[in-house]
């Protein structure tokens, strides 16, 4: 397990933890963050650059990385949320550096619109050509949309632990990765998100499971991560022309135990017409993963899917498969089980990420002005490690 | 008490096995195949989703083939089983004869990486071709009855002359050496995809469809035998392709003038995407069939009738929850004189009102006493029939405004004048403002499936939920009345136009273009004339409004409507007919509401009734919404 020691600070601990990170310390920094509506992500950069000037680091060079989206359907708020958010972010940032633009959308040239996955791939081939020289990558995940983060942090996982059995394969040659997420649940259930895609995504290096004729006669085993008002999501998915194979073993995770005492009640509530009357998944199949720390969420999903993978192994191997709908640290601590499971060999097993992507998000003003957020941050990489 | 799942609720093609595929599978579609869908060409079969393509396809793979071989004696199946033997599937001693090799176009290859268009479209040959033969001998082994631990090295592979000429696939003699060669080269291509900088896929690129001319020479032989001698290529979801791979597919597929069946499948195309490849003769390289015909369309709506009712019924016998019969036997047909009695008085009123305001004029006084002789007797016949006098009345007050004339109509006359259409008109409106039912029984339950399947099966689901929840309550009688019909299936409507900013791309647009067209349509049909009896359920583009819409180059909002509806009839919501030109207008194309959602909007379930509108109604309608009017008795 690459992170069976792992460090993630919350709330007052996360300024902690910079002082002493950054501390008298050469800098050279890129720090990617969404150019989308919500404001937490303003919270986020402004503790961010007040420790870092705070800490007597020295700043050799630092970048902003605003990652942008035009396929998204946004009503006039939001669209001019964005615009503001994106002045706010270069503002807060310019003590500190320059800002640059990605659009990961973009077509193709006498095509339609370029698949989500392709644009994906793209995007993050051009982030993985800015971290060379770095000695610190910062990602913060507030106002990126969840199939975005998921890319470009196992992306950069990629790029900086291409191999887990290495000694010390963590310390990624003393590259700091860290997470940012500016957690507030209730802002997350209140932004809604309509309209899915209905061509499926699969975060890039995670396509082989799912498509390869040479797997589809192995088992698949299903993850879908429960959200509140993600059923038409996960609908999308499980009725995706070749995606959840009829046969396929459900494992639905729920958040438990939460913030809110009863979200895990409500969210089994939600789901049952489908989960539990329709496809008659044995309730011994309901996984529960810490809401407020990823890396028990990775802990338990790694391990469920490892015992998965030893059971199946007898009959040729298994695809793995996690859809996440709930909230960003969960989604975070999927995506690390993920990517250490797609580290393993391929010959008996395979993983995937299948996601329907909302097109359209809602929210009212009042919504995003009302955020109240905690800052949360894992450190993935680094000197932590060493 | 335990609860049992409800077998509308699956949908047959996806999520059932082999076993209950071949019990549910209605061989009617079999029977309404043409001769030449298994002839050596390309057909393509088109439906929006749940219309049956899937489940036709799946028909032919060699696992439901075996499934109805074992189950040939079973008196379910035997029919199913005696079409599949005229058509040459089977072999009466020696089993299936023919290989099915299915594949969905949904496993990735939009994904592939874009860029210069000789590499992708190699890229993608390359894949498909790995895929054909991957797909073929696995399928190979399960009519062979490999068991698990059996290699494919079991089996011998001989070709005929033509495979001489294969570049992309090696000719190997032995099944499992080719198909480890296959598994190698579809992962080599993944391995590449699935690294995040991707530069060189030269060598994974092909330059002709070889799979197909492959699977049509090569031959199979297990212990001596020859396996497998009819050959069908199944290509599902072709709509999952990116636009330039489809078209690829579709000419390079009827170019090669393939010698054994191969079908497409994909979602019905409205506004664009002309099929035909340069060079292919539709009817004899290129073939089209509508699913909904195969069904029995709205012309043979006598067939859909008898078809959908085997699917229901075929469904209510794999539970045991509700004694065993068929659907339509726990559904009422009719209403009885008490059920509708609140609704008769509230009709007379309204007869008695009108009477008395047209008192004075003598035209109309053998008409209302006719009225008057009908109110003996509380029906919702009669209700009908009072609606009818009303509407007949109305209309003729309107026309006597240009014609004053003022002489009294003979009761012959409200005969003559009275039609079908009228008395459709009557019955909708009978239901729009006095609530009388008018969703039930099951000649309507399958009218409001719109040619679909799937939908006939999420809205019986409604109703086998209402039956259940009888049970549960202990009722004596179980059946249910129209009122309870027409709850539920207004319900599972409602569901249905709630879900679809959830469940589509462009679900918010949509949703505001179907409510617009939806308020429209009620506008037209309930006015107390009944101009377009029994209702307006459509709108029409003229072929100069159409031009618009598929110009290519125009402004944004254009392009969305044209996605919008494309999307729309693609998944059913909107239904397409051509209409012809007339002296007075010219062709264009009528695109129907969903039937489920006319339920919703509460209009009638004929076609027939449409209405022009331009393009920039249907902007403003879809940007913006439509301002809903008042109208008709209510």
């Amino acid at each position: 397990m690459l992170w069976q020691h792992y460090v993630f600070r919350r709330g007052m601990g996360v300024s902690d933890m910079w002082d002493r990170l950054f501390r008298d310390r050469s800098l050279n920094l890129l720090y990617i963050g969404g150019r989308g509506f919500d404001p937490r992500a303003q919270t986020t950069i402004e503790q961010f650059v007040r420790s870092v000037s705070s800490s007597g680091a020295k700043v050799d060079a630092a970048d902003l990385l605003l990652v942008g989206f035009e396929r998204y359907e946004l009503d006039g708020d939001l669209r001019a949320a964005t615009e503001e958010n994106a002045a706010i972010l270069q503002d807060r940032f310019s003590v500190l550096g320059q800002t640059e633009v990605l659009n990961m959308d973009a077509r193709d040239e006498g095509e339609d619109e370029l698949s989500t996955s392709n644009a994906l791939r793209k995007g993050v081939e051009a982030i993985l050509t800015r971290v060379p020289g770095r000695t610190d990558i910062v990602l913060d995940v507030s106002s990126l949309p969840r199939v975005a983060y998921l890319a470009i942090m196992t992306g950069l996982l990629y790029r900086l632990v291409p191999d887990k059995t290495a000694p010390n394969a963590l310390a990624a040659h003393n590259v700091n990765l860290q997470v940012l997420v500016a957690e507030d649940s209730r802002l997350d259930s209140v932004i809604r998100s309509e309209d899915p895609n209905a061509d499926l995504v699969t975060i890039p290096g995670f396509s082989t499971a799912m498509y390869a004729e040479s797997m589809q006669d192995w088992p698949m085993v299903w993850f879908p991560i429960l959200g509140e008002n993600r059923l038409g999501q996960f609908n999308m998915v499980m009725n995706a022309a070749a995606a959840i194979p009829s046969d396929a073993e459900i494992c639905p995770i729920i958040p438990h135990p939460s913030r809110g005492l009863r979200r895990a009640e409500r969210l089994l509530i939600e789901y049952k017409p489908l989960l539990f009357d329709k496809l008659q998944i044995p309730v011994s199949n309901v996984l529960y993963v810490s809401e407020s720390n990823p890396f028990e969420t990775y802990r338990q999903l790694l391990g469920a899917m490892e015992r998965y993978r030893k059971s199946l192994t007898i009959l040729g191997g298994c695809r793995l498969a996690v859809t996440p709908l709930s909230s960003k640290l969960v989604t975070l601590g999927a995506g690390l089980a993920c990517f250490e499971m797609r580290l393993g060999k391929m010959d008996d097993c395979g993983v995937t990420m299948p996601y329907a992507e909302p097109m359209r998000y809602v929210a009212t003003k009042a919504d995003l002005a009302s955020a109240n957020s905690e800052i949360a941050s894992l450190v993935l990489t680094g000197n932590a490690y060493a | 008490m335990a609860y049992r799942a409800n077998p509308y609720l699956e949908r047959m093609s996806e999520r059932t096995s082999d076993q209950e595929f071949v019990r549910l599978f209605s061989p009617r579609i079999l029977e309404r195949m043409p001769d030449d869908a298994f002839e050596g060409a390309v057909h393509v079969f088109r439906s929006p989703p749940g219309g049956g393509k899937t489940t036709l396809l799946r028909a032919f793979t060699p696992t439901a083939l075996k499934a109805f071989w074992n189950a040939r004696s079973v008196d379910e199946i035997d029919e199913s089983y005696q079409r599949l033997l005229l058509r040459g599937v089977f072999d009466p001693t020696a089993g299936p004869q023919l290989l099915g090799v299915f594949l969905s176009c949904a496993s990735g290859y939009a994904d592939l990486p874009p860029g210069a268009a000789t590499a992708q479209e190699g890229l993608f040959r390359a894949l498909l071709n790995c895929r054909i033969v991957l797909r073929a001998l696995r399928s190979l082994s399960v009519l062979a009855n490999l068991q698990a631990d059996q290699p494919l090295d079991l089996i011998d592979l001989a070709y005929d002359e033509p495979a001489a000429d294969l570049r992309a696939i090696p000719l190997y003699t032995n099944a499992g050496d080719l198909s480890r060669w296959a598994e190698q080269r579809e992962r080599s291509v993944y391995t590449q995809l699935d690294l995040i900088s991707r530069d060189n896929f030269e060598g994974t690129q092909d330059a002709r469809l070889d799979g197909l001319l492959w699977l049509q020479s090569v031959r199979y032989l297990y212990q001596g035998k020859t396996l497998a001698p009819k050959r069908l290529l199944m290509i599902d979801d072709l709509h999952r392709l990116r636009r330039t791979q489809r078209a690829l597919l579709i000419r390079e597929a009827t170019e090669l003038r393939p010698s054994i069946p191969v079908w497409l499948a994909e979602r019905s195309i409205a506004l664009g995407d002309e099929l035909l490849s340069q060079g292919a003769r539709e009817g004899r390289d290129l073939r089209e069939y509508p699913m909904d015909e195969l069904w029995g369309n709205a012309k043979g709506g006598g067939q859909t009738l008898t078809t959908f009712s085997q699917i229901l019924d075929r469904r209510l016998h794999i539970q045991n929850l509700i004694p065993p019969g068929t659907l339509s036997q726990y559904l009422s047909d009719q209403l009885m004189p008490s059920d509708v009695e609140e609704q008769f008085h509230n009709v007379v009123a309204l007869f008695r009102k009108e009477s008395q305001r047209l008192n004075s004029n003598t035209r109309y006084k053998e008409w209302f006493a006719r009225g008057e002789t009908m109110l003996r007797m509380s029906s919702s016949r009669t209700i009908e029939e009072l609606l009818s006098l009303l509407i007949l009345v109305a209309r003729d007050e309107a026309r006597r405004q240009l014609a004053l004339q003022l002489e009294p109509l003979p009761t012959e006359e409200l005969e003559l004048r009275d039609s079908s259409q009228v008395q459709g008109a009557a019955e909708i409106m009978a239901n729009e403002a006095f609530g009388v039912p008018y969703y039930y029984g099951i000649e309507r339950l399958c009218a409001m499936a719109t040619n679909n399947v799937e939908e006939l099966l999420s809205l019986a689901a409604a109703l086998y939920d209402g039956l259940r929840a009888k049970l549960v309550l202990r009722r004596a009688d179980l059946i249910l009345s129209a009122f309870d019909q027409e709850k539920l299936l207004r319900a599972a409507a409602k569901r249905k136009r709630e879900f679809i900013p959830k469940a589509h791309t462009e679900g918010t647009r949509a949703a505001r273009l179907l409510d617009a067209i939806g308020s429209f349509c009620r506008e037209k049909t309930f006015q107390p004339t009944a101009p377009y009896a029994p209702g307006v359920t459509g709108v029409r583009f003229s072929l100069s409004e159409l031009a618009k819409i598929r110009q290519l180059r125009t402004s944004d909002t254009i392009n969305v409507l044209r996605k919008v509806i494309a999307e729309s009839v693609a998944e059913n919501l909107l239904t397409t007919r051509e209409s012809a030109a007339s002296t007075s207008r010219e062709s264009g194309t009528v695109f129907y509401l969903n039937r489920t959602l006319c339920v919703h909007y509460g209009l009638p379930l004929q076609y027939g009734g449409w209405q022009d509108i331009s393009t920039q109604d249907a902007v403003e309608w879809m940007e913006k919404g439509r301002a809903t009017n008042r109208f008709g008795w209510g």
